[in-house]
């Protein structure tokens, strides 16, 4: 009776379990409303993530044609965090050289091929144009009427060198195997 | 004579006292506990939920950090709604960089706010603020200000113990009151019952049991002693008393009864044979020459001659306290009988033989005492006691004028 169950197991508890709790990053105001946020969410995404050897400088590599990419293009809003955007066609994306792969409009089977050569390497893979993750990407980016949110592919992360701290798996859409 | 206080209301009864003085002792026990347990438990209490609040925001400063970075609200209310579920937490505030409200969590049910802050202040639960850092960089502020649900319930019910544990003790100091009283007025009730035997019917034999309480005891003893003075001085009392009244209806010289003894004795011998049936005979005797004696041989013999008449009508009757000396030389003597001329002849032989011979009254006095003898016999000669006397008086006359005649 004189305290309830410590704060640190309800923490615990709250991990444990699977309800997905989607994530939300308001929207501008605009002409294209998710250019700035999809800058800031990968921003934010790369800051919650960890590389073997915890590399000083990463490079981002913006992979085919985007919809929402011209701010995370520009590279003002990750240069901070020590992130460097390139663009790349998608047989040039190797995990050698990019640590952070943006897969813009491509067909499922090229953003496939894109993600299965990054595999193996410690690189951090966005899709932005696959709502139902199936491209194999660890990070689906969802374009919502109201705010930008994005979807885990469990498999995907477990199976990189890249970590993502878990508080951000938590939330994450849920995760589409 | 034994002094009790005049009041106007009646003293309270024992139990009464003691039960009140219980009474006091043990509420002022319980409320001292009751109030330091209270307090204890409210000092421990209070210091469990500033942990626990201070924990809580330690907490939500590392879980809450992503939906800050993410810019998600969302999240971040459905973070707290679950870590702040417990009615320990009154409310959460989280800031971000710019000091701008990122989120606010009220308890759904909260306590009166006014009283709830205020008791939190009285208390010393103040919010506690930790900062939300990432990456080094403090990315904004997460609030929590304890509840006080769990110290409303731990007070409420400290408060509804302590008023079973009155109540509960009230009843028990009843009955402690009531076997105390037992113990201790028992004894004394029969002390008061003693003493009102004593007073009311001279019961001086009783002793007191020394009940085994040491002041009692010791009280025990102490009228235990007085009831045996009280006792003695009694017996003193009614022997000299007994002396008093032998004294009073007896002749000093012969030892006989007086006149008025010898009237009661006989009145009550006539009364009881007038019951009983039977007869009653009166004798009633003279010295003949009890002048001349005291006048030759002085009074000293005269007394001695008295005396010895006295013992010859002793040694002749049935009972030697129904022999009586009426005054001078007068003596009478009372029987009861069922054949009353038997008697007369054999007490008048009796005696006239017992003074016919000379008797030595002293080594110089050799004298002879002869006695006149009168009888009167109840019923037959009368019925009271001055017509008995008459009808003796007049034969012992009549006697004497005939022995002096022949």
């Amino acid at each position: 009776m004189l305290t309830n169950a410590p704060t640190w197991l309800i923490a615990l508890a709250l991990a444990a379990e699977s309800q997905p709790v989607p994530v939300g990053m308001p929207l501008d105001n605009d002409a294209d409303p998710y250019r700035a946020v999809v800058a800031r969410m990968v921003r934010a995404i790369v800051q919650y993530s960890r590389w073997p050897g915890n590399p000083r400088h990463l490079r981002a590599c913006v992979v085919g044609p985007t919809d929402h990419a011209d701010d995370l293009l520009k590279g003002r809003e990750v240069a901070e965090i020590g992130v460097e955007v390139v663009g790349r066609s998608p047989d040039r994306a190797t995990p050698a050289e990019c640590q952070i792969v943006y897969i813009g409009r491509l067909g499922i089977n090229e953003q496939r091929k894109v993600t299965a050569r990054m595999q193996d390497g410690a690189a951090l893979t966005i899709a932005e144009n696959d709502p139902a993750c199936r491209s194999r990407a660890m990070i689906c980016l969802l374009f919502e009427a109201q705010t930008l949110s994005f979807r885990l592919n469990i498999d995907a992360v477990s199976r990189s060198q890249v970590r993502i701290d878990p508080r951000v798996l938590r939330l994450s859409g849920g995760d589409s195997r | 004579m034994i002094g009790r206080p005049v009041r106007k209301q009646p003293a309270p009864a024992l139990r009464e006292l003691l039960a009140r003085g219980h009474l006091q002792l043990v509420l002022l026990a319980v409320i001292l506990a009751s109030f330091s347990l209270l307090s204890s438990g409210l000092f421990a209490l209070r210091a469990y939920a500033q942990q626990n609040v201070a924990l809580l925001a330690q907490t939500l400063s590392y879980t809450v950090e992503p939906a800050l970075v993410f810019d998600d609200r969302e999240a971040a209310r459905q973070m707290l709604g679950r870590l702040a579920s417990n009615d320990n937490i009154a409310w959460v505030e989280i800031r971000d960089g710019a000091g701008q409200t990122f989120l606010r969590w009220h308890r759904e049910v909260a306590d009166p706010s006014d009283l709830g802050a205020v008791t939190a202040q009285w208390l010393g639960l103040a919010p506690v603020e930790r900062q939300i850092v990432f990456r080094g960089k403090v990315i904004g502020t997460v609030r929590v200000a304890g509840g006080l649900g769990a110290i409303y319930r731990y007070t409420l019910a400290s408060l509804v113990i302590a008023s079973a544990c009155l109540g509960i003790t009230v009843i028990a100091t009843r009955l402690l009151a009531r076997r105390l009283e037992e113990a201790v007025a028992a004894p004394l009730d029969r002390i008061v019952e003693i003493a009102d035997d004593v007073i009311h019917r001279r019961h001086l034999s009783r002793r007191l049991e020394p009940p085994g309480i040491a002041e009692i005891d010791h009280f025990a003893k102490d009228f235990n002693l007085l009831l045996t003075e009280f006792e003695r001085w009694q017996e003193t009392l009614s022997t000299e008393n007994a002396e008093l009244s032998r004294r009073v209806d007896r002749d000093p010289l012969t030892g006989l009864g007086n006149r008025g003894r010898f009237e009661k004795y006989l009145t009550a011998a006539i009364s009881k044979v007038a019951t009983n049936g039977g007869q009653v005979v009166v004798f009633y005797c003279d010295c003949n020459s009890f002048k001349q004696i005291n006048d030759t041989h002085g009074h000293d013999i005269g007394d001695l001659t008295l005396c010895h008449v006295a013992d010859t009508l002793r040694s002749v009757a049935q009972d030697p306290d129904s022999v009586f000396r009426l005054g001078g030389d007068e003596f009478a003597m009372v029987c009861e009988t069922s054949n009353a001329a038997a008697l007369v002849a054999r007490t008048r032989g009796a005696l006239i033989g017992a003074t016919s011979a000379p008797v030595t009254v002293t080594q110089e006095a050799r004298l002879h005492i002869g006695i006149s003898v009168g009888h009167a016999i109840f019923p037959d000669d009368g019925q009271t006691l001055q017509q008995l006397m008459r009808v003796a008086d007049s034969r012992m006359y009549r006697q004497k004028r005939g022995e002096i005649a022949s």
